[in-house]
């Protein structure tokens, strides 16, 4: 019995000692493992406690010690790695370097995810969600107010919000200015989670007619206007001319359900109907967000609010109601061109990965003498693992430590050049997070790189190794380095032909051919308070005027007004109908003024473009764009057929006058939409923009604008004009930025793999120069020499490009939402992306190989 | 060993623990068992050092030059050890270093003086 006890606490204790590095125990474990037993005999003679005590300081001692041991070693290990970095500087330079390449883009790349998928500025975002309804015409983010007072009456929702939005002209704060509102019902702040600064958010008895008007301010808008005034809450606001209480502050944290943080105050939604003389309640338009409940199901829910919207009275056709998350709302679009775009980081690191591990392989060779010695004298081969493996992770943590400020800077250039659209671009910062996950990252890396040549020297055996020398015999570690030159080219081709697909795409939508001429024009928002301007004669005799002042001005070639400027994103719509038997067909009506079909150079394929006889009286005409000819009359002429036409509210039958050229919109892949252009002279607006076409500079040319506009009515904010081809450029900013980034990658990984390829041909040529010394002195002429390499490098390269373009093939399809007019599979791409790695390898071989034809027979020779 | 040019002082002072194992080995060579054995005995137990700090401080001690293997008490599994001169004069540094210190605390009122003698 006590001999069992004896021989269980032998093992324990011996298995305890495992804690302690190999070497310690070797020096030391026999010893103390007696030692330990004789201690224990003595506590169980000595009964009581003592044993439990012996245990415990046992195991106390051995929890301060082992890990200090541990340390010394690495710490050992570590300075030993530096000394021979030191020692071999370039190659250290180069490696770290390139590791740096490697993790600062990936850094770079997390940074961005994590602000922009992963931070969302709400409190438990994946129970938010976007109120739609879904209607055989599909998905519409349009919800009524009847509707929403229905869903208001369930309680599937843990809470529920109606949201619009305007921009009212602020007086009383400093000059007038307009400032952007966000309207919503009571639950926005407890839905969303925020709390205010000071103050408090408005209650549902503000969001009702009776209410007195109130409003919540944002942080900044309390910053910039109001100078952070700590009397603030209370005080009056003029919006649109009606005095409102500021009740509250919001802090800059809190960001409405758009997810981008440019919101200055927060109204009440009844409040906003009203200002916006909303009389028909029915026919406004708003949208809905909610929260669920924690672990409800979306589509229980769905069944709920569609029940409640049928058995209601305000019932619309057959719609039922589709909840979408608000994450897949905000950043749907982006995930997946982001993640295409980390993961093409994460092929970079691969690829540097590749390129360090061949260059330690190489450095582990030229090492070997030394690696034999230290086995020879009894260095364990866990003990050679761990020495480089430890020098791989100081070297990733150097090259980590470059790459960090490579992250910074790429941070730098990457963040202006993002499109503007993408919520919580401000919340991308190197911070704590992200710096744990870049350690991660180094940490992976140091593994990656280091595991396979510190495996593959902890095969030397000393006596092979150790003869070889003598014989000045080299050690062939060809294969493995020819397989990572093969993964790397297999890398490099996939990112390539990413590149190029989006580089296809990018040219494709021809930003400087959007279907009309932006260039020489200028876009200027008017936008005429109900409150002074409350009819359309108001609204005719402005633009009127406006237009007569500005066109007088030398430099300006015309002044044309549209409701809608192309690509820009505003929207008004009309529904149009030819008959009855016909389904109704919601599309875009831009209302125009005559010359704006002309100024805009868009092309008239049929018919005529509207004039100035189109007037207020004469017979109501518009245009039709081809898109929605070709839905319409896919056999007929448009020109003069006639439809009926629903515009805010009214309804009136136009004549078809002629058909336009498509021009690109704001939507899905920029892609045409159907449009109706109308003549302002009949259907009159209160916002419209002006497009003045002149030679003159954006920044010479707004204050002019500006002050024609002051002139007729001083109290009217005006923002300043901008150029079109801006607004142009911005709308495909997306594929710009995708298309440069990935090309960036893809640029780093070809030059890391043409260094790869580089650096095992000269290995290769080191390695047979007395072999090629003996080729030329039999009479090999230098072409053949070349050839003997560059076949061998050429099939590297062949191997490398097929599988590329087999992991092309797997992988470019999570490009396809973002590709235009392009397949993922397509072929030009891929050719191209193909030829350029050729070009690229060949290149870098070339270069290597062409020192075996240098080689002169008589030295080479004579080093043998 | 005998002219080993380092300055004990400079390694002064001493944990309890390093200045124990070095004493017990002053007046002869001993493996690990008896040196805790010894400190043990000599402190009435209040010190009783593990094996892990045992052996941690004759890493060290080793390390430095302070004891080293003997060669005549060692068994095949048990190794003994002894003081290097250089060992000697570290241990015999910080025992004056000690003493100062006591002398220094009597010439103080720290005792009330009826409780002294």
């Amino acid at each position: 019995m006590a001999d069992e006890r004896h021989r269980l606490a032998d093992r324990v204790y011996r298995w305890l000692l495992r804690l302690f590095p190999q070497e310690f125990r070797g020096d030391f474990g026999e010893q103390m493992t007696d030692d330990f037993n004789d201690q224990r005999a003595d506590a169980v003679a000595e009964g009581g406690m003592a044993l439990a005590r012996l245990w415990w300081r046992t195991l106390r001692g051995f929890a301060w010690l082992a890990p200090g041991e541990h340390l010394q070693i690495l710490l050992r290990d570590a300075s030993y790695g530096l000394r021979l970095m030191r020692r071999h500087s370039l190659a250290t330079t180069a490696a770290i370097v390139t590791i740096a390449l490697g993790i600062g883009a990936n850094t770079a790349m997390f940074t961005v995810i994590k602000a922009i998928l992963l931070d969302l500025p709400y409190k438990d975002p994946e129970r938010l969600v976007a109120i739609l309804t879904d209607s055989p015409k599909g998905y519409s983010a349009a919800v009524t107010l009847p509707q929403l007072d229905t869903w208001n009456h369930t309680t599937a929702l843990e809470g529920l919000f109606g949201y619009w939005s305007m921009s009212p002209v602020v007086t009383g704060a400093g000059e007038a200015r307009r400032v952007r509102c966000e309207c919503a019902s009571a639950p926005i702040f407890t839905v969303l989670g925020g709390a205010p600064l000071t103050g408090r958010t408005f209650t549902a008895q503000e969001d009702t007619e009776q209410a007195e008007s109130v409003v919540v301010l944002h942080e900044r808008f309390w910053t910039q206007v109001l100078n952070r005034d700590p009397n603030a809450v209370g005080r009056s606001l003029t919006l649109d001319g009606t005095p409102s209480t500021v009740i509250g502050i919001m802090p800059a944290t809190f960001v409405g359900p758009r997810g981008r943080d440019v919101t200055d105050a927060w109204l009440p939604l009844t409040d906003c109907l009203r200002r916006f003389r909303a009389e028909k309640r029915t026919l406004m338009f708003v949208n809905a967000y909610g929260r669920l409940r924690p672990g409800e199901s979306p589509r229980v829910v769905e069944a709920q609010l569609s029940a409640a919207m049928e058995a209601g009275a305000e019932r619309s056709s057959s719609a039922r109601v589709h909840l979408q998350p608000l994450t897949e709302q905000l950043v749907g679009d982006i995930r997946t061109l982001l993640l295409a775009l980390f993961a093409a980081s994460v092929f970079v690191l691969l690829i540097a990965c590749a390129n360090v591990a061949s260059l330690l392989l190489g450095r582990a060779d030229t090492r070997r003498r030394e690696l034999a010695i230290r086995v020879a004298i009894g260095c364990s081969r866990a003990g050679i693992v761990r020495q480089l493996l430890t020098e791989s992770l100081v070297f990733a943590m150097l090259g980590g430590a470059v790459g960090l400020l490579f992250a910074h800077w790429t941070l730098q250039l990457l963040v202006p050049s993002m499109p503007g659209w993408i919520p919580g671009l401000n919340r991308i910062t190197l911070d704590t997070p992200v710096l744990a996950g870049f350690l991660v990252i180094s940490l992976t890396t140091g593994l990656v790189f280091g595991v396979l040549p510190a495996w593959s020297a902890s095969q030397v055996r000393p006596g092979t190794v150790l003869k070889d020398s003598v014989l000045g015999r080299r050690p062939a570690r060809k294969r493995l380095r020819a397989v990572i030159v093969i993964a790397e080219v297999t890398l490099s081709v996939a990112l390539l032909a990413g590149a190029a697909l989006l580089l296809k795409t990018f040219l494709h939508l021809r930003p400087d051919n959007p279907g009309f001429d932006p260039a020489r024009k200028l876009v200027m928002l008017i936008n005429l308070p109900r409150g002074r301007y409350p009819d359309a004669t108001g609204w005719r005799t402005f633009i009127d005027s406006l237009r007569q002042r500005i066109s007088s001005e030398p430099a300006v070639e015309s002044v044309e007004a549209t409701s809608i400027v192309p690509l820009s994103g505003n929207i008004n719509q009309a529904t149009v109908q030819e008959d009855a038997a016909v389904a109704p067909m919601t599309v875009d009506a831009p209302i125009v003024t005559p010359g704006y079909v002309d100024a805009m150079r868009i092309r008239i394929l049929r018919g005529r473009a509207l004039s100035t006889r189109d007037e207020r009286g004469a017979p109501e005409v518009a245009l039709v764009n081809e898109t929605l000819a070709r839905r319409l009359w896919p056999t007929a002429d448009p020109v003069g057929r006639s439809l009926s036409v629903e515009l805010f509210g009214g309804t009136s039958s136009a004549v078809i006058v002629g058909v336009v050229a498509d021009v690109r919109s704001s939507g899905n892949k920029l892609g045409a939409r159907p449009e109706l252009y109308v003549a302002f002279a009949q259907h009159p607006s209160s916002i419209m923009r002006v497009i003045v076409t002149t030679y003159e500079p954006a920044d010479r040319m707004a204050p002019i604008l500006k002050r024609h506009v002051a002139a007729i009515d001083p109290a009217l904010p005006v923002g300043d004009a901008e150029p079109l081809t801006a607004l142009v450029a911005g709308s495909v900013a997306t594929w710009r930025f995708a298309a440069m980034l990935l090309g960036a990658f893809a640029g780093i990984a070809l030059i890391l793999a043409a260094l790869g390829l580089f650096a095992v041909v000269g290995c290769w040529v080191a390695e047979r120069t007395s072999e090629i010394g003996v080729r030329m002195a039999l009479g090999a002429s230098r072409a053949r020499v070349l050839r003997l390499f560059m076949v061998s490098a050429g099939s590297l390269t062949i191997v490398g490009l097929l599988a590329g373009i087999a992991l092309a093939a797997l992988t470019t399809r999570f490009l396809s939402e973002w590709l235009v007019d392009t397949t993922p599979l397509d072929r030009s791409a891929f050719a191209g992306a193909g030829m350029v790695m050729i070009a690229t390898a060949l290149t870098a071989s070339y270069l290597a190989a062409r020192r075996a034809t240098t080689i002169d027979p008589i030295i080479a020779l004579r080093s043998e | 060993m005998a002219s080993d040019a380092r300055d004990p002082q400079r390694y002064l002072p001493l944990t309890p623990a390093l200045f124990h194992v070095l004493l017990s080995l002053a007046d002869g060579e001993k493996h690990g068992y008896a040196i805790i054995k010894e400190i043990e005995e000599r402190t009435g137990g209040t010190v009783r050092l593990s094996t892990g700090t045992l052996y941690g401080i004759i890493k060290r001690l080793l390390q430095d030059g302070w004891i080293r293997d003997s060669v005549f008490g060692s068994t095949d599994r048990r190794r003994a050890y002894r003081l290097t001169a250089f060992g000697r004069k570290v241990a015999q540094a910080e025992a004056d270093r000690l003493r100062e210190l006591v002398r220094a605390a009597d010439r103080t009122t720290l005792y009330p003086t009826a409780a002294k003698g």
